[in-house]
């Protein structure tokens, strides 16, 4: 979006052509009347100056496009006038991923460019796990009075880094049930391969499945029934609750964006072992996507996850989902039987009584909490041991709980697996 | 959480000296005899120093921050101590003390100790040196092309302080500023210097001749052409 706007600064002139007119009108000095001029040319400027323009063409390039969990990562802007007239002024502010902090240099630099010329702009952010998105990036351009601006926002050419892709590793995951993969057998007959039932023969039964044997020994046509094949569910649980929104120090992600990047990295390995994924977020709404599979379906389930990577959370929020947090829990029991894996930083007693309810209505529950606590403050260590006894009292009621701490590897360990 | 944190929203490190600069030297400029000149320049180097302080304390170096603020403070305390005490009248000593403040109140606005003062703090600054030079001219002390330089270069400080805290407002305090900084005080210098030669010449056509009450009336004749400018602007 492009906004054009008149800053209007240079109206101020009009004060001091004001002062020095009158005071030189009223003390008969023609010097200082005249020093009016002067304010008269100011205020005059900028619209004796053109408009400025912008055509600005912008390219990145990045020193790794898939880094590791902190690892810094060198971002170079390159900003080129392709018009043909002076740009006075470039105030240009790139578009760092919200979750990445930047560790060294700027983002922001200013300009002024010819037709033709070109600035750099370098600084370095430390990566984090997820999928992070560079914004385009902003143009503030002034006229050389600074009476007229142009805000606009530019994106950079298809041939530039867009993304960093700082995935989490799960090639450990070792899942608690359905180890054979995500092909289940279902209690009806169908197309498998496993015998179910007989029954009489009805017309239009296929001929392969009629029981030639027992017609030969009997008379009686009797067709065969194979258990019906079904495909394991399960649904990605995301506490996004205005609570989970938390970071162990001011410039890391929070535990929602882990859980976010833990999730997305799940969700494509369970829909490649043939898993059925969907996906539930708890939060100051209820979002959910049904169980599927496909390539469109895991576009939606990641677009889904993304929408909470980096939502703020308001005090209003807070109220509203300790009202609305069983209520979102049923909506979930009532959306079938599906296997839950809960993302959750387990930071209040949400996280167990969530397990507990999953229990009650059935569901095998596995909980993934990435660790978002810290040991430098006094509260910090608090909300570290009362972490660690939810984790030890759910591991105690034989629930397997992946204690993450971010920048690690996902994995069950001995102790956590049932 | 976003890196936004990191940016420190104060007003920018070039446009802020040449704001102080131009203060300075509107002061300079408008200030009669050696012993005048040597208390702004004794105020000039003050405020250099709390500017020293400033950058000291962002290098974390807070001990040589400490002693270059008490120095500072020290020589534009005394500075405005003579400018309040030397001058032999009360409106001569007025619009001297003026003249002093003004730049402090810039400096105070280039560097502030809360950045929601700093258009304030730029405005009062702005208007203290206005009003100084207008009594020095008005007092006869100095010459109508100092007179009409200083006007110039108070208008010059209260745009570069202007723009110090739009760019530290966009790219924070720790960008490189300087080129663009210079760029706009290119610019506003040509206006300036235009403007105080067509100044001069209109003077110098014989302003005896013109009677005042016409020059007034030429004068207010200018808001119709701006106003002419203005709306061929917005079409």
């Amino acid at each position: 979006m492009t906004t054009i706007e008149r800053t209007n600064r240079w109206r101020h002139a009009f004060v001091v052509v004001l002062v020095t007119s009158s005071v030189g009108v009223y003390t008969e000095r023609p010097s200082i009347l005249l020093a009016s001029i002067i304010g008269v040319a100011y205020a005059a400027y900028p619209l004796l100056t053109p408009k400025p323009t912008v055509d600005l063409a912008l390219s990145r390039t990045v020193s790794d496009e898939s880094p590791e969990h902190g690892d810094p990562v060198r971002v170079t802007v390159t900003v080129r006038n392709t018009g043909t007239r002076t740009v006075a002024d470039l105030r240009l502010i790139d578009g760092v991923p919200p979750l990445l902090p930047v560790t060294d240099g700027s983002a922001r630099q200013t300009a002024t460019l010819r037709p033709g010329g070109s600035a750099t702009v370098r600084y370095t952010v430390t990566a984090k796990h997820g999928f992070h998105r560079f914004e385009p990036a902003t143009a503030i351009v002034h006229d050389i009075s600074g009476g007229k601006r142009i805000q606009t926002s530019i994106t950079a050419a298809d041939a530039s880094v867009n993304t960093l892709d700082c995935s989490v590793d799960v090639r450990t995951v070792r899942r608690r049930t359905h180890r054979s993969g995500g092909v289940a057998t279902a209690a009806t007959s169908g197309r498998g391969i496993e015998f179910y039932q007989t029954r009489a023969y009805q017309r239009g039964d296929p001929a392969n499945r009629i029981d030639w044997r027992r017609f030969a020994r009997t008379g009686e046509l009797t067709t065969v029934e194979h258990r019906a094949p079904r495909q394991s569910s399960v649904v990605l649980c995301l506490d996004a609750r205005a609570k989970s929104v938390r970071s162990a120090r001011p410039n890391e992600p929070d535990a929602v964006a882990y859980s976010v990047a833990a999730a997305t990295e799940l969700l494509s390995v369970l829909l490649e072992e043939g898993y059925r994924v969907g996906i539930a977020v708890i939060g100051p709404e209820f979002a959910w996507l049904p169980p599927a599979t496909g390539r469109e379906h895991h576009e939606q389930a990641v677009q889904l996850l993304e929408t909470h990577r980096v939502r703020g959370s308001t005090q209003a929020d807070t109220r509203r989902e300790t009202a609305d947090r069983s209520e979102q829990l049923h909506a979930l029991f009532r959306q079938g039987d599906a296997e839950v894996m809960l993302f959750t930083p387990l930071l209040d007693d949400f996280g167990v009584t969530a397990v507990r309810q999953c229990e009650a209505n059935g569901r095998t529950v596995t909980v993934i909490s990435p660790d978002s606590t810290t040991r430098e403050t006094l509260g910090g260590n608090l909300a570290r041991i009362e972490r660690r006894n939810r984790v030890q009292s759910l591991r105690e009621s034989q629930i397997p709980v992946c204690d993450w701490t971010p920048g690690d590897p996902i994995v069950w360990t001995e102790r956590s697996a049932r | 959480m976003t890196n936004e944190s990191r940016i420190t929203r104060h007003p920018s490190h070039a446009s802020g000296g040449i704001a102080l600069l131009g203060a300075f030297c509107a002061t300079g400029l408008s200030t009669s005899g050696q012993l005048q000149l040597t208390v702004v320049v004794l105020e000039a180097i003050g405020a250099f120093v709390l500017l020293g302080s400033s950058v000291a304390r962002q290098q974390g170096k807070r001990a040589s921050g400490l002693a270059l603020l008490l120095a500072g403070s020290l020589l534009v305390s005394t500075a405005l101590g003579l400018g309040a005490v030397f001058p032999v009248g009360p409106i001569e000593r007025g619009a001297l003390l003026g003249g002093l403040l003004g730049p402090v109140l810039v400096l105070l606005a280039v560097y502030p100790l809360r950045a929601p003062w700093s258009r304030l703090l730029a405005g009062l600054g702005t208007a203290l040196l206005v009003c100084g030079v207008v009594v020095r001219g008005w007092l006869g002390p100095i010459g109508r092309i100092q007179l009409f330089g200083a006007v110039m270069l108070t208008i010059l400080a209260w745009d570069a302080a202007e723009r110090a805290i739009t760019l530290g407002n966009h790219v924070g305090r720790g960008a490189r500023t300087f080129v663009v900084s210079i760029t706009h005080t290119v610019g506003s210098v040509a206006i300036g210097t235009v403007a105080i030669i067509v100044t001069i010449g209109t003077y110098r056509v014989a302003p005896e001749t013109i009677p005042l009450g016409g020059a007034a009336l030429l004068l207010g004749s200018i808001p119709v052409l701006l106003l002419s400018l203005y709306l061929s602007y917005l079409r």
